[in-house]
């Protein structure tokens, strides 16, 4: 007899307890929203914990579990009908600004999120994939559940829009890496 | 040295402090969906069940005003079966809305809601809720883990886990009676359909239904997907084919081509729809239960939308909910009716009913 598989709620409380925090903060970088990142890791450790008695291992686990955000979030999105690209308020920088200080530095990095939060949703995804939880191209295509050009692109697009946006900033962008050539077409 | 682009993501993530999320609040949500999935598995119809009561309108008098006295006991029939004329409604979060702008708040946001004839009952996380024309009573002692309903009686299915087991009990909405059905489930077991005195259910010896008025049970067809007015649709399993039975309230046996897992029967059982139809590869349609005659449903949707049948508003009127794969597009909610396929859309937004409403509470016709 074929026994039931089972989902034992103390270790996935264990695995909650340990990671939500990370989980936390890249759904935030996602959306850009405390109350709707925190939404977004309930849904997906809901799913997690669904899909528990398959996963076996913590690594496992969060692999599934961040998967399970990046989809959801871009799920969300498509089902609020948002439209690609938000407006972009104000860019607070002139490109020679220089980071000599406290204030300018705060003013780049609100400046750097304010248009990464105008990014549509795959794009902006693709950015905190890659720059934050840096994956390879090929690990960001297997979360976003897309080919490996089609990342390429989306970061690229990002780019664009960054530099359109910010100017001539030093040290805005990373080099690009063996891997991740940006695409210019 | 880091770059600007990745330092900021860095310092932005971990200028946020988040609070470790509730686990017993997850385990309870992802045990409540392991089981609405098992119930999907063992009946396609149970999620439709779901699905259309949470979509279905429903025609209460003076809607979104002071609840007006109850009606005398003996002015409902108990067990009306085949008329209905519902208005379209849809449930965004914690509001339920009509298409005409009208709207009430409830007490929580619904996990799920079925219709009768004289309300609607809802399951949230702060309890189970009884909506009629007296106003919304809190149904005690219960979870709702599992609700159905007959849209054109006044009887609820409501059926609880616990520790081991479950209960299946059955509320009169118009009488506020709670009694038990089944108190004996094991854990794999749930409630599929209520038609009129019959409840629907399913334990690990089969399925089974219940006459509610002597208590008898039989065997049921397996993998029941609706029943109206003593016709069933089932669809026997995938070695069958693209084949869906369905069962007259005479007797009548019939195996019709038609591939509709998850659909609905016309208030009389004249009709069955369903969202994705041989003949009409990934479209909704409709077909006719007595001579097989098919109907396309004209809802203009595109390959990759997703196509919900709500369910019937009245003996020819169907609620159609639509989600577009375009990501720019929104929700919305289409009547379409038979014979002649025609769809109207009655609302372009379905979240512009709800002023501030939350795409992400969204639980209306195209949820998840």
């Amino acid at each position: 007899m074929r026994a039931r598989a089972r989902r034992d709620p103390a270790d996935f409380a264990a695995f909650v307890h340990a990671r939500s925090a990370a989980l936390h903060r890249a759904a935030y970088l996602l959306v850009g929203e405390r109350g709707l990142a925190q939404d977004l890791v309930q849904e997906a450790l809901t799913k997690t914990y669904v899909a528990w008695p398959r996963l076996r291992d913590p690594a496992a686990a969060e692999a599934y579990t961040r998967k399970a955000i990046t989809t959801t979030a871009i799920g969300w999105y498509r089902r609020k009908g948002w439209h690609g690209e938000r407006p972009v308020a104000d860019t607070p920088l002139s490109a020679g600004s220089v980071a000599g200080d406290h204030a300018d530095r705060v003013a780049e990095q609100d400046a750097v999120w304010s248009v990464v939060q105008s990014l549509p949703p795959r794009q902006r995804a693709a950015v905190v994939l890659r720059y934050y939880e840096d994956l390879t191209e090929a690990q960001t295509a297997e979360r976003l559940g897309c080919a490996v050009g089609t990342v390429k692109s989306q970061v690229s697009a990002a780019m664009a829009t960054l530099r359109r946006e910010l100017g001539d900033l030093p040290d805005l962008l990373p080099a690009p890496a063996h891997d991740d050539q940006v695409v210019t077409r | 040295m880091t770059d600007r682009l990745t330092s900021t993501l860095h310092e932005r993530a971990d200028a946020e402090q988040f609070a470790v999320p509730d686990v017993e609040a997850l385990v309870r949500a992802g045990d409540r969906r392991v089981r609405r999935r098992r119930t999907a598995l063992a009946a396609g119809g149970a999620a439709l069940a779901v699905v259309a009561g949470v979509a279905l309108g429903q025609a209460l008098p003076g809607r979104g005003e002071a609840p007006q006295p109850a009606p005398a006991p003996e002015q409902v029939d108990i067990y009306p079966v085949q008329e209905r004329d519902l208005p379209p409604m849809v449930v965004v979060g914690g509001d339920v809305a009509w298409v005409d702008g009208v709207t009430e708040k409830l007490r929580a946001p619904a996990d799920e809601l079925v219709r009768t004839s004289v309300g609607w009952v809802y399951a949230s996380y702060e309890g189970v809720f009884s909506r009629t024309d007296t106003g919304t009573r809190r149904v005690p002692g219960v979870t709702g883990d599992l609700l159905v309903s007959d849209e054109d009686g006044v009887l609820v299915g409501v059926y609880d886990l616990h520790e081991g087991g479950a209960v299946l009990r059955v509320l009169d909405q118009r009488t506020d009676e709670l009694r038990v059905v089944v108190d004996d489930l094991p854990e794999e077991s749930g409630v599929l359909a209520l038609d009129g005195d019959r409840i629907y259910w399913y334990d690990t010896a089969g399925t089974w239904v219940q006459d509610l008025s002597t208590g008898e049970r039989e065997p049921a067809p397996e993998g029941l997907s609706s029943v109206e007015a003593g016709t069933i649709v089932s669809n026997p399993g995938a070695d069958q084919g693209f084949t869906t039975a369905i069962e007259t309230r005479d007797g009548v046996e019939r195996g019709l081509e038609w591939s509709g897992d998850v659909g609905a029967l016309s208030p009389d059982g004249a009709w069955y729809a369903s969202d994705d139809a041989v003949g009409f590869p990934g479209a909704p349609g409709a077909v006719l239960v007595e001579t097989g005659r098919r109907v396309r449903l004209q809802t203009g949707t595109e390959r990759g939308d997703l196509v919900l049948i709500n369910g019937w508003l009245d003996a020819t009127t169907l609620q159609v909910g639509i989600s577009p794969m375009a990501e720019a597009e929104p929700n919305r909610l289409l009547t379409c009716t038979v014979p002649d396929g025609r769809c109207e859309v009655v609302l372009a937004d379905v979240l512009s009913v709800v002023p501030g409403a939350q795409f992400r509470q969204f639980v209306g016709p195209a949820a998840p």
